[in-house]
């Protein structure tokens, strides 16, 4: 499979390689620029696509578990793994703050930080988007996730519909949203509507920090 | 002559008083010390007036007391978290990072001033029953071999911290405060910015100002009035903080310089139990109930620019009384670069096999070497190698001088395994 592999991009897909140093963009971004407020801990953040879920909703860490190993299957560069917030205030806190970029939230509960809205009326408005939906939940991220990764993400998932447990929405070549309260990213309409993966932005190449290259 | 009646009336009245004395005579109910009681309300450090996780002058005392009465402090982990006996490594990728470190205070301290010296006794430590040791990805002295999250949880007790992720391991208690300090000045405030900022931007591991999750948030959060300023606990500095240095048991004296009048005291971060190094990142992290009392030295903050701290014989008890040991020097393969060595952006270092009178490699070749010890001949995980090496091995400078191989040690007390 060819993201297994090593090596230069076939039919315009990532290497594994590629994926590796563009993995978490999000994160990595917002690290440049300064704004991450643990450049220690943000090494293992931008390594790994964490799926924040909630221990108050263990429907949703199973789901993530889930979501993270299919992931680790069709995208293994991602390293995705999933991530267990005690509660959704503090997944909205740490979406909002952008140490984690992705998250698997109940829609009611993803329209509520969208909007800024209580619970999470000191975390938000986040301008916050899904990926998929699955189920009760969506897949969501902030604006700032690479629409690469969102495309890549969006794929890999819709790939393996028969490996979750839930219906995961959009289906076919529908660019509707699995709810209209949160937009489909950009690159997850790229996806489903049949566009070619989307480069990479600008940000996403940059690679100064020392802690990038230490010995393994 | 006393007639009958008068003495058994008297009689009577004594007995009385003796049954009331007796009762009275119950010794808990002696109390000799003014205590001020700095208390935790809450689940967490935003539910807390008495908490806050940012440094500034600004920030208002939430308690007053006089030197020489006995403070209490009720204090959070670290992490201000919501680990539990249950909690998995899952559970450590998703802390909040802008949380680090809920502190109890600060008291204002009556009668001190800026130029003074604060004298700090530690009289006790109550442990909580729950302490958690984490592996955190990128955080740590050998962040670049553990990438992956591990948390061991701890119950404790005043004797010693047992963990499921640790069988046969018995760590004993030694606790002190992870974190103690008082506020910085505001001339402080802005020299600890700029160099901090400098040492940033030369790529140095810089947590600068964080309004989100900053507390108190009328000084230190997204609307507050010293948002930009309010200083971050993880380094600590002139005015203490977190200083993780486990010799300041119960019974010695911290001697901290007084930066803004009454001081402006601060407790927190308490470990149960740390090696020398805290090499993992964390020891045994845990609330605690920590009692002091503090003493007044006026003037003397010129001698005592950074804190200093003085004791008697309590070094005596932290030493093991059974060993092993390794031993390190500044020895790396062709190519490597130590990952605190990175950002000097040094060209010469990469291809070199030998460092000069470097602490840093020897140290890290000394705790490497003790790991590899405990995997191999005590049947660890690396990881939990790593942790126990956080929370009971001491990494100790042998020598300073023999150019270019510094030496250390890394020592750890045999007697924490248990059959």
């Amino acid at each position: 499979m060819w993201h297994k592999t090593e090596g230069p991009e076939v039919g315009g897909r990532p290497s594994r390689r590629e994926f590796l140093r563009t993995a978490g963009a999000g994160a990595a971004a917002m690290f440049l620029c300064g704004h991450a407020p643990y450049g220690q801990w943000g090494v293992y953040r931008r390594r790994h696509l964490l799926i924040l879920t909630s221990r108050a909703d263990p429907p949703s860490f199973e789901l993530g578990k889930r979501v993270a190993e299919v992931l680790a299957d069709r995208l293994p560069s991602s390293k995705a793994q999933v991530s267990r917030a005690p509660h959704k205030e503090r997944i909205a806190s740490l979406i909002s703050s952008q140490q984690l970029d992705v998250a698997l939230m109940r829609r009611d509960d993803a329209a509520a930080l969208r909007q800024g809205r209580p619970p999470f009326a000191d975390h938000g408005p986040v301008k916050l988007f899904t990926v998929v939906g699955i189920g009760e939940y969506l897949f969501v991220c902030r604006d700032d996730f690479a629409a690469r990764h969102a495309w890549l993400i969006a794929e890999a998932l819709d790939k393996s519909r028969s490996a979750l447990p839930e219906l995961l929405l959009p289906s076919g070549s529908s660019s509707e949203p699995p709810d209209s309260r949160i937009p489909l990213h950009p690159g997850a309409i790229g996806y489903f509507t049949g566009a070619p993966v989307p480069g990479l932005e600008p940000h996403a190449h940059e690679d100064h920090t020392h802690e990038v290259d230490v010995p393994q | 002559m006393m007639q009958s009646g008068q003495f058994w009336i008297i009689t009577a009245a004594a007995t009385l008083l003796l049954s009331a004395t007796a009762a009275h005579a119950d010794t808990t109910s002696v109390k000799a010390w003014q205590i001020v009681r700095v208390a935790k309300t809450g689940a967490h450090c935003v539910d807390d007036k008495n908490c806050m996780n940012r440094m500034h002058p600004a920030i208002k005392p939430v308690s007053r007391a006089n030197p020489g009465q006995h403070i209490v402090f009720e204090t959070r982990d670290a992490f201000d978290s919501d680990f539990n006996l249950g909690s998995k490594p899952e559970d450590v990728s998703a802390a909040d990072l802008n949380l680090v470190h809920p502190l109890t205070g600060p008291v204002f301290i009556e009668g001190a001033q800026r130029g003074d010296v604060l004298a700090v006794t530690l009289l006790d430590v109550q442990p909580d029953d729950y302490g958690y040791t984490v592996i955190v990805p990128g955080f740590g002295f050998l962040r670049d071999r553990f990438t992956k999250p591990f948390i061991a949880n701890w119950k404790l007790n005043r004797k010693e911290a047992v963990s499921d992720q640790i069988p046969g391991v018995v760590i004993p208690f030694n606790g002190f405060m992870g974190t103690v300090g008082v506020l910085p000045g505001q001339p402080e405030v802005a020299t600890i910015l700029t160099r901090e900022a400098t040492l940033q931007s030369a790529g140095g591991v810089v947590l600068t100002p964080q309004p989100l999750g900053a507390l108190p948030s009328d000084v230190c959060g997204q609307n507050g009035s010293s948002k930009n300023e309010c200083l971050r606990t993880i380094p600590p500095r002139e005015n203490g903080g977190n200083m993780d240095i486990k010799q300041m048991v119960v019974g010695t004296t911290l001697l901290l310089p007084c930066f803004v009048d009454g001081c402006g005291l601060f407790v927190g971060d308490v470990h149960f139990a740390q090696g020398d190094g805290e090499v993992s990142g964390t020891a045994i992290e845990m609330g605690a109930t920590v009692t002091l009392v503090t003493e007044i030295r006026k003037a003397q903050a010129a001698k005592v620019k950074v804190p200093h701290f003085e004791g008697g014989d309590q070094l005596i008890r932290l030493a093991p009384t059974e060993f092993y040991a390794t031993t390190g020097f500044p020895l790396k393969a062709k190519g490597q670069i130590p990952p605190y060595h990175t950002y000097l952006d040094s060209q010469k270092i990469g291809p070199l096999e030998n460092l000069s009178e470097d602490l840093m490699l020897a140290a890290r070749n000394a705790l490497i070497e003790l790991i590899d010890w405990m995997v191999g001949e005590r049947g660890l995980t690396p990881e939990q190698a790593y942790v126990v090496a956080s929370v009971a091995a001491d990494l100790r400078i042998g020598n300073v001088v023999d150019v270019p191989n510094y030496a250390v040690s890394a020592i750890l007390p045999t007697t924490i395994f248990r059959k």
